[in-house]
């Protein structure tokens, strides 16, 4: 053999060599090659799983699904996400803020992870990161109407109110059948008593789903407050429909029909509301102003009185109980309510009234003038109030 | 037509009654003694009780109101000047009422009306107008002959002979400068304004009246102010219950004005002694006012209804001066402490105890509200326990008078309704703009609306402002003339109301006010005794027949009347049959008035 034959066969071995050396690079021996493609298939696999255990609301399984698939060698923003979400519905506010921050440095470009993470900032009253985040989440995804909603909410929780009101319309106009938001527009125009807009919001909601009782019982409220008392009426009768023990709606009825003067169906819906829920403090209050209408004080007093037993704040109770107690002649069990109602309520115009009469039947001369200048006082501020809502007559 | 035939009614019905007796009567006799006998009379029975029962409940009452407006001559339609522009003072007007001025017993009507506002297109021109009663049921228009024709944008009347010449003199005031129309004693008036001074200073005046606050024998004049709005600052509305909706604004929106008390001179001028007497508040919002002494001292008080403030009960302090005291007697607001609209208002005795109360409507919801006098010079809200808040709780109330519609002795209540905002249909499923009178009648306390039963004319709905009460037929039951924002007012005949005993009484004062306005009437009739006052003011924006009518119910003589004139002189006059009209002059007693006509 010469030398050259050696030569030869050392090139044809270094070939060989390199050759398989690159096949091993690039195919993975069979057995491996099986491993790696049931890897892969795995990982695939736990991601999915974990995100229906999620939504199943198994969330233990989910978790174990989700760190599955992060023991694989490619991190996963969506696994960190949805274990942040786990976190956050277990309160585990820091885990579910580290969590969200991994998505974030994995996939800076997720939008669901700044909107998470801005509700969980709300919740811990950190409103400026909140609000960042949530605009950064906007920025990333146009028209998301999940952000602009809890960005609404945030808003609301802060008293921004208008900006909330913003956020709310604008998710409508994302989403016009967005349920919850007509729901919060409705609640804030309330508020704000602009019951038309409030009522045409909780209209929406009816119409958009098979709602509760008590949308029924809050539409019914606006429509009380805009004086269409029939379809107030119609409201609190379909609530009553829908469950028959909702004493709220019963008591709304007694109080509509004493609104109207018409005293016997009244009294017949409070006794209903009362018979439902005896600690109903509407129903029995209103009973009571409604025999203190009748002028039958032994009647009212009794139910008064049953009112403020059942909930000692109730300063409307405790005021109407001195009333009660005033046109009886009972000048100190009179005081003593009066004053009880304005230590709960130190504005509470019409008590310093009463209050002012009692003193000047007892000739306190000094203390019935004192009660009335603050009850001037008072009544200056709400007239003003009134004033700027530019109401019509 | 319609009194002939509804007592033709009653007539037939009595004797098909008395029919159904004698006819029963002998059904017994002549079936004693079979059971076929018995089951024919069980069945006669029932049938009787039946028709009976069916009878009593189709069966009216004998009284009935009849609007005879058109028939009367009174082609007169209010005319509020609206442009769309919702400017508040649309919305509040027309006053009126009855007056003599021609001294010949029988009442006439003046009627105010509107003007035209930035915007009211329109060629008529607007006038208030005068109404001459020709004693024959009709009325004859003689507005331009005595020359009361009005300037300006019209909102109520006062009438009264300030100067003690026997002729009664006509007080306009209008959303602007007010008028003050001296009468001639010839069938016509000389505006005497200027001279008088009582123009006021341009602001919005509402109700006026007469009276004699100093007890010096000439009557002095009080003037209601409203709100401070001016056309050319007018606030846009409504919109807070819809986009796009607009409505007349509450009074919140514009402060008040201060009401104003001219003292009268003696020489037919007068002086503003407002700020002198105490009576000057930028803090009310005067709308209806009664002048009439209340705690019974000898001094005319003044009670003025201010629009959701508190109302003012000015007591006369006897020396020129006046004191608030509202709030303390607790009839400055309702008896939950809150102020309420207070548009009209009146005073009598309501409960028969001798003490004058207090009558205020108000809007919606609120419900009217009656102030009885205890004594100590207090007052309860009796409101609810009377019966009146539910009764008025749905309409919103403007004029307001207590009367004696039937007779029978106690004082009955009528309400002139009509909302304020003439789109509110729009915006509630359940209030009108347009509303029934109401006429509650006074059942021992208790008051229980009779309107249904008193004829469609009461039921029959309008935008109810001024309620003037007078007898202007003079046939001895009050009738009733509603003045209604924008539409044609209703003269409401009273027809059966004097079916009862009663009588009239007109007072002639000599030392003090021709007018007798201050003086104190007690008439005892058998076992009644009832007291009222001469008042001024009264209602809403409205003018009233003078004389005092008292229904004696059955009672077919009054065994004394005793007047308590201003100076304390007493005058009393025995044995006078029920069912005239009697004339009284101060320390003469009773005079035969040949004017009176019937």
């Amino acid at each position: 053999m010469g030398k050259s034959t050696v030569r030869t066969a050392q090139r044809v071995i270094q070939i060989a060599g390199l050759t398989l050396f690159c096949l091993c690079l690039y195919c993975e021996p069979p057995s491996q090659a099986k491993a790696g493609a049931v890897l892969h298939e795995h990982r695939v696999d736990h991601l999915h799983r974990g995100i229906s255990l999620f939504k199943a609301g198994q969330l233990a399984l989910a978790e174990i699904e989700f760190a599955k698939a992060l023991t694989e060698k490619r991190q996963s923003a969506q696994a960190y996400y949805f274990l942040g979400m786990i976190a956050f519905q277990q309160s585990k506010v820091e885990q579910a803020e580290r969590m969200f921050s991994r998505a974030i440095e994995l996939n800076p470009l997720y939008a669901e992870s700044y909107n998470s993470l801005g509700v969980l900032y709300d919740r811990q009253d950190k409103f400026t990161q909140s609000e960042r985040a949530f605009q950064t989440a906007l920025r990333l995804k146009a028209n998301y109407a999940k952000a602009h909603f809890n960005l609404g909410l945030s808003y609301r929780r802060q008293s921004r109110i208008e900006l909330a009101v913003q956020e709310f319309l604008y998710v409508l106009h994302i989403e016009p059948h967005h349920n919850l938001a007509h729901s919060e527009l409705s609640e804030i125009y309330g508020e704000q008593k602009k019951y038309a807009l409030a009522a045409q919001h909780l209209e929406e909601e009816l119409r958009l789903s098979t709602a509760p009782a008590m949308t029924h019982v809050r539409l019914g409220e606006m429509y009380f407050n805009l004086s269409h008392f029939h379809k107030a009426i119609s409201h609190f009768v379909a609530a009553t429909e829908k469950d028959p023990t909702l004493a709220l709606a019963l008591s709304h009825l007694g109080y509509t029909y004493k609104t109207l003067g018409e005293y016997e169906k009244a009294q017949t819906y409070f006794d209903k509301a009362l018979s439902v829920d005896s600690a109903n403090t509407e129903a029995s209050m209103n009973l009571g102003l409604l025999y203190l209408d009748k002028n039958e004080l032994g009647k009212a007093s009794r139910l008064l009185k049953a009112t403020v037993l059942l909930d000692s704040n109730q300063v409307e109770a405790l005021y109407h109980l001195g009333r009660i107690y005033l046109r009886d002649g009972k000048l100190a069990e009179a005081v003593s309510a009066l004053q009880a109602a304005i230590q709960k309520c130190p504005n509470h115009t019409q008590s310093y009234y009463q209050l002012g009469m009692a003193y000047q039947e007892l000739i306190e001369t000094r203390l019935a003038a004192e009660n009335f200048q603050l009850f001037k006082q008072f009544e200056r501020k709400d007239r003003s109030e009134r004033k700027n809502r530019k109401l019509q007559y | 037509m319609e009194k002939v035939s509804r007592l033709h009614a009653i007539r037939v019905s009595e004797s098909v009654g008395f029919g159904r007796i004698t006819f029963l009567f002998r059904l017994v006799r002549s079936f004693r003694t079979s059971r076929l006998a018995s089951f024919w009379l069980v069945a006669s029975v029932w049938l009787f009780l039946v028709q009976t029962v069916a009878d009593a409940d189709r069966y009216q009452s004998p009284i009935n109101f009849v609007d005879v407006s058109a028939q009367a001559g009174i082609h007169f339609t209010h005319t509020n000047g609206a442009s769309g522009e919702k400017y508040l003072v649309e919305t509040m007007g027309g006053g009126g009422g009855f007056l003599d001025y021609d001294n010949d017993g029988l009442l006439d009507i003046y009627l105010v009306n509107g003007g035209p506002l930035p915007g009211f297109k329109s060629n008529q021109r607007l006038r208030n107008a005068l109404y001459r009663n020709q004693g024959d049921g009709s009325f004859r228009d003689t507005t331009e002959e005595a020359g009361v024709s009005g300037n300006g944008y019209g909102m109520g009347t006062a009438a009264a002979d300030y100067d003690n010449d026997g002729f009664v003199d006509l007080f306009v005031t209008n959303f602007g400068l007010n008028t003050l129309y001296h009468n001639n004693g010839n069938g016509t008036f000389s505006d005497v304004t200027a001279r008088a001074g009582v123009q006021g200073d341009g602001g919005w005046a509402t109700s006026a009246g007469f009276f004699d606050h100093n007890n010096d024998g000439f009557l002095d004049l009080f003037v209601c102010y409203y709100l401070d709005f001016d056309l050319d600052h007018n606030v846009r509305c409504g919109e807070h219950y819809r986009k796009g909706f607009r409505s007349y604004c509450h009074p919140d929106q514009y402060p008040g004005l201060s009401n104003k008390l001219y003292r009268n001179n003696h020489d037919g001028t007068f002086t503003d002694v407002s700020k002198t007497a105490g009576i000057a508040n930028l803090e009310g919002k005067g709308l209806g006012v009664v002048l009439a002494d209340l705690d019974d001292d000898g001094f005319t008080d003044i009670y003025v209804a201010n629009d959701s403030v508190a109302n003012f009960l000015y007591h006369n302090n006897g020396n020129g001066t006046f004191t608030d005291v509202g709030l303390i007697s607790g009839t400055a607001y309702n008896e939950n402490g809150e102020a309420q609209a207070g548009m009209g208002t009146d005073i009598s005795d309501s409960n028969g105890d001798g003490r004058p109360d207090i009558l205020v409507t108000n809007l919606d919801f609120e419900g009217a509200t009656l102030y009885q006098n205890n004594t100590k010079g207090s007052f309860t809200d009796v409101s609810f326990p009377s019966g009146l808040a539910e009764a008025t709780l749905r309409f919103v109330g403007f004029g307001t008078r207590f009367v004696d519609f039937d007779n029978d002795g106690d004082q009955d209540i009528f309400i002139a309704n009509g909302h304020v905002i003439d789109n509110i249909e729009q915006v509630s499923d359940t209030i009108k703009y347009l509303q029934p009178k109401l006429l509650l009648e006074n059942r021992k306390g208790r008051f229980v609306n009779m309107s249904k039963q008193l004829g469609p004319a009461l039921v029959s709905p309008s935008a109810g402002r001024g309620l003037a009460i007078g007898d202007y037929d003079n046939d001895g039951d009050i009738d009733f003339l509603v003045m209604n924002c924008n539409q044609p007012p209703n003269l409401l005949q009273n027809q059966g109301g004097n079916q009862n005993h009663w009588i009239t009484i007109k007072l002639v004062g000599l030392l003090g006010n021709r007018d007798g306005i201050g003086a104190k009437v007690h008439v005892v009739a058998g076992r009644m005794t009832q007291r009222q006052q001469v008042k001024g003011g009264m209602s809403y924006l409205s003018m009233h027949d003078p004389r005092l009518n008292f229904g004696l119910g059955k009672a077919e003589k009054v065994d004394l009347i005793e007047v308590h004139w201003p100076n304390r002189d007493v005058d009393r006059v025995r044995d006078v049959n029920s069912n005239q009209i009697v004339t009284i002059r101060e320390s003469q007693g009773l005079a035969k008035d040949p004017r009176e006509k019937r």
